[in-house]
């Protein structure tokens, strides 16, 4: 397993907002996240990542403990976080938002060439590689988003809410874009999505979170056929 | 008119390395460092003492006082400001003003209030071009501006260091996610914006007087021009220097000299009414 969550507690304050979290993401596996407006998802992504302090629980990647770790010391051990809403540096340039990803490695010829790929990858990206970030559109600035997030050349990818404010087209192609990717670097994928089928249908495995509790885990297709998740989830 | 220009552009070069440290660090830590005029004025000190007691000149001691400056402000970062970091705007200040009222009663009670001047043996000398007369001091000033205003444009623009400084005062939560150690980013801020001072702090000695309340004029400035060159937006504030000095230069062959002061501080509210960003106003930066 690369990333393992264990009995995680999260609070803001004295509200707790997660409780006893139990996740896991093995290398070359794509796991969704899934649940409704104010579940948890983005603390659970934030308290991975460092930003937020858990109350209690560990968070290991390849059995390293990190849950005392710096948000940079993470991201050297092979946490990359995507966030939500992107966060760009709205003010830099597109090349320089993607380079900056790179910022804790230090062998230039082999970031150089991550960068052309990442080019190669999106490459409506690359046609705008000298406009400032904060110029794109939201598609193109999702793309900047994760390319920057792998240019750490991260173990375990953490992407918050990939559709927001996009065209389903859009994201299939995000979706499958990442699949690739993932696929070539083997790496794990921790992807919180609102299209709850979309990303059972993309994922291996997926998680249900509902208001701070894990309440359903399996397999894609098999969360995808019950029936009780269809009817909350699907309305269908 | 000639000569006023110089004056000016001089003037401007003095203006642009006190304002820059004052932004960089508001818009690298939203800090209103109230600090700021009392580390210019000890560095104005330190060059003072170093000409007067060991008799080294100024322009060379500008570089040892800016190292050590940048030192002194690593340190205070790292052990004082660190703690009212994310605080609110009154601690900040309070914080601030606090090292600010130390420094000063020290110069004080040290130094008394004497003015004091740094006095080279070439400061008589200067370059005639025409039937304008430039001081080789003030050409040489010029140049320091200009020199260190650039090298912080390549530092800011072109290595790690600088682009991390500039990620970490554009959104503090992506630093982090890209791995930038941002605590060890605020001290360096902080320490750079030391040097800054002590450069201006430096330049002001060779051509002004040093006194222990000097340190308020300056801050006010610096204030002044963080503003006009967008507050937080550091390169701008080399602009706000530019403007704000011929802005007071020709606002007393216009208006006499009893209004150079006002001058500057009507085109600060002009600008905060008209263009709040600053005039540089770089979209996607310091957005207030
Ligand atoms: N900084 C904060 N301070 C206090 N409470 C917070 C903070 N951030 C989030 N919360 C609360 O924690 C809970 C979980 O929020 P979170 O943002 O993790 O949900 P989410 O699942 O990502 O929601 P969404 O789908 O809307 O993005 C919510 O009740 C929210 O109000
Ligand atoms: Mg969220």
């Amino acid at each position: 397993m690369t990333l393992v969550v264990k009995d995680l507690n999260v609070a803001y304050g004295d509200t707790q907002v997660l409780w006893d979290i139990n996740i896991s993401v093995a290398k070359g596996e794509v796991i969704a996240l899934v649940g409704s407006n104010g579940a948890g998802k983005t603390t659970l992504l934030r308290t991975i990542s460092g930003l937020n302090r858990p109350k209690s629980g560990q968070i290991s990647i390849n059995g390293q403990d990190l849950t005392q770790a710096t948000p940079a010391q993470r991201v050297r051990l092979g946490v990359a976080h995507v966030p939500e809403g992107r966060q760009l540096f709205a003010g830099l340039g597109v090349r320089e938002n993607i380079l900056i990803g790179a910022y804790l490695r230090t062998a230039g010829q082999e970031v150089r060439r991550d960068l052309d790929f990442m080019f190669e990858t999106f490459p409506e990206v690359a046609a705008r590689r000298n406009q400032q970030a904060g110029t794109l559109s939201g598609g193109e600035q999702q793309m900047v988003a994760l390319a920057r997030g792998l240019m750490s050349r991260p173990q375990v990818l953490l992407i918050d809410e990939l559709s927001l404010g996009l065209a389903p087209v859009v994201v299939e192609k995000l979706f499958n874009l990442i699949r690739n990717v993932q696929k070539e670097l083997g790496i794990g994928v921790l992807v919180v999505e609102q299209d709850v089928e979309m990303a059972f249908e993309m994922a291996d495995r997926g998680y249900i979170l509902d208001t701070g509790m894990i309440v359903k885990e399996g397999r894609g297709e098999e969360l995808l056929g019950d029936d009780a998740i269809r009817k909350a989830y699907l309305g269908i | 008119m000639l000569q006023q220009l110089v004056n000016a552009l001089l003037l401007g070069g003095i203006y642009a390395l006190v304002g820059v440290g004052f932004s960089l660090i508001y818009g690298v830590m939203n800090i209103i460092n109230l600090a700021h005029g009392a580390l210019i004025m000890l560095a104005a000190y330190t060059t003072f003492w170093v000409f007067q007691l060991y008799g080294v000149d100024p322009f060379a001691s500008i570089v040892i006082s800016m190292a050590l400056f940048f030192v002194i402000g690593f340190i205070l970062q790292k052990y004082i400001v660190n703690r009212v970091v994310g605080q609110n705007v009154l601690m900040t200040m309070v914080l601030t003003y606090g090292f600010e009222l130390i420094a000063v009663n020290f110069a004080l009670y040290f130094w008394h209030a004497d003015y004091r001047a740094v006095n080279p043996t070439y400061a008589g000398t200067g370059l005639e071009i025409g039937d304008v007369v430039v001081p080789y001091i003030k050409l040489g000033i010029l140049t320091v501006a200009i020199v260190l205003t650039s090298l912080l444009y390549l530092f800011m623009t072109r290595t790690k260091i600088g682009n991390a400084i500039q990620a970490t005062s554009l959104n503090k939560d992506a630093a982090q996610l890209v791995g930038i150690d941002i605590q060890y980013i605020y001290s360096f801020t902080y320490g750079l914006s030391a040097a800054l001072a002590a450069a201006a702090g430096t330049l002001i000695a060779i051509v002004y007087t040093v006194t222990p309340s000097m340190e308020g004029g300056f801050l006010g400035k610096a204030f002044v021009i963080a503003i006009l060159g967008g507050l937080g937006n550091s390169l701008g504030a080399i602009v706000g220097g530019v403007v704000l000095a011929l802005a007071e230069t020709f606002g007393v062959v216009v208006f006499g000299a009893a209004y150079q002061q006002i001058v500057g501080y009507v085109i600060f509210l002009l600008v905060l009414i008209v263009r709040p960003c600053g005039l540089v106003g770089r979209r996607f930066f310091s957005e207030l």
